[in-house]
């Protein structure tokens, strides 16, 4: 566990790619600015939307919702969005509520760009 | 938290049951009074009444006591292990936490300083990762859907946490019934309690007057 806080960076990216970066700690209080930088993703020029989550120390709920919000909006909209490096704390929480297989999800942040 | 009669002991730990929804994307409230009953023991999954602890002045579900032999399938006896210290010593949160990420803290706290560094037993990340994941799920509801979070207390007893949230809805929390068929696409909402219960090894709701308690032992080891 790191710091305590929510970051989220959002940047169009080389190769095409909107590159959201989640960091910290999110809860039901922090995933509005997630949601936010996942729905202009959706809008944005390029071809896939990638979400570094290799620095997120805690997620709850409230973060799988928003992801899985995000997957169907993109689903709709026939873009692609990638899970990119998830820290222990993003693992666990699709493992455990058993959704990680409706999420493409990339080892790293590398292999998510190629994508 | 005042003194409460003793309530009613929904002891679950697999099964699913009806009431207010944890996770739920849709923030709805707990106005359905779906919940057990009053006044009838609620069994567990496999028909056995849920064990019978008693319950402590406070209202809380006080810790099974094991006679020798007996199997009781929730915490294991408060009696100190080679290595861990005796009671009075053992770590436990002060006070209820104002957030989630307060409560949190408290529980990470009360590991710490339980544990202390790596290679003194401490539980491994993945446990920490998952006693944190229900501490946060519970705080949560508790202010979503409960009326706000009444008690919090985290101690580690034996080989377990043991985490007790209190709110001020006697509505038992619910998760949604599963799918006939595994569905491609998941729903949205509605995971929490659904982790909340398969991460711990007991979760027993106790509800009275003015609301309920939710005792959630986690495994460390």
């Amino acid at each position: 566990m790191t710091g305590h806080g929510a970051a989220v960076s959002a940047r169009a990216a080389e190769g095409g790619v909107w590159l959201v970066r989640i960091a910290g700690e999110f809860d039901d209080g922090h995933t509005v600015e997630m949601a936010d930088a996942l729905q202009r993703g959706l809008h944005a020029a390029g071809r896939l939307t990638v979400v570094d989550a290799s620095d997120v120390a805690f997620a709850d709920s409230s973060v799988l919702d928003t992801l899985l919000r995000a997957r169907a909006e993109y689903a709709a909209a026939g873009r692609q969005l990638v899970i990119a490096g998830p820290s222990l704390a993003v693992r666990r929480l699709l493992d455990v509520t058993g959704t990680a297989s409706a999420f493409v999800v990339a080892d790293s942040l590398q292999a998510a760009m190629t994508y | 938290m005042a003194a409460r009669e003793p309530g009613i002991r929904a002891s679950v730990v697999n099964g699913e049951e009806e009431g207010e929804q944890y996770g739920a994307g849709t923030g709805s409230g707990p106005d359905s009074a779906a919940g057990p009953p009053a006044g009838i023991p609620v069994t567990g999954p496999d028909g056995i009444p849920a064990p019978g602890t008693g319950t402590r002045a406070d209202g809380i579900p006080a810790s099974p006591t094991a006679a020798p032999g007996e199997v009781v399938p929730v915490l294991h006896a408060k009696a100190p292990a080679a290595g861990i210290p005796p009671p009075g010593t053992e770590a436990r949160t002060a006070g209820i936490p104002a957030t989630s990420a307060e409560a949190r803290a408290a529980v990470l706290a009360v590991l710490e300083s339980r544990f202390g560094g790596p290679g003194n037993g401490r539980p491994q990340d993945v446990v920490v990762t998952d006693v944190l994941l229900v501490t946060s799920e519970l705080v949560t509801n508790a202010h979503r859907h409960g009326g706000g979070l009444t008690h919090f207390t985290a101690e580690v007893v034996g080989d377990a946490l043991r985490l007790c949230v209190g709110d001020a809805s006697p509505v038992c929390p619910v998760s949604p019934p599963a799918p006939a068929v595994p569905a491609e696409i998941p729903r949205i909402g509605g995971y929490g309690w659904q982790m909340v219960r398969r991460l711990a090894r007991e979760v027993t709701v106790t509800t009275h007057s003015a609301g309920k308690t939710i005792s959630a032992v986690l495994t460390l080891t």
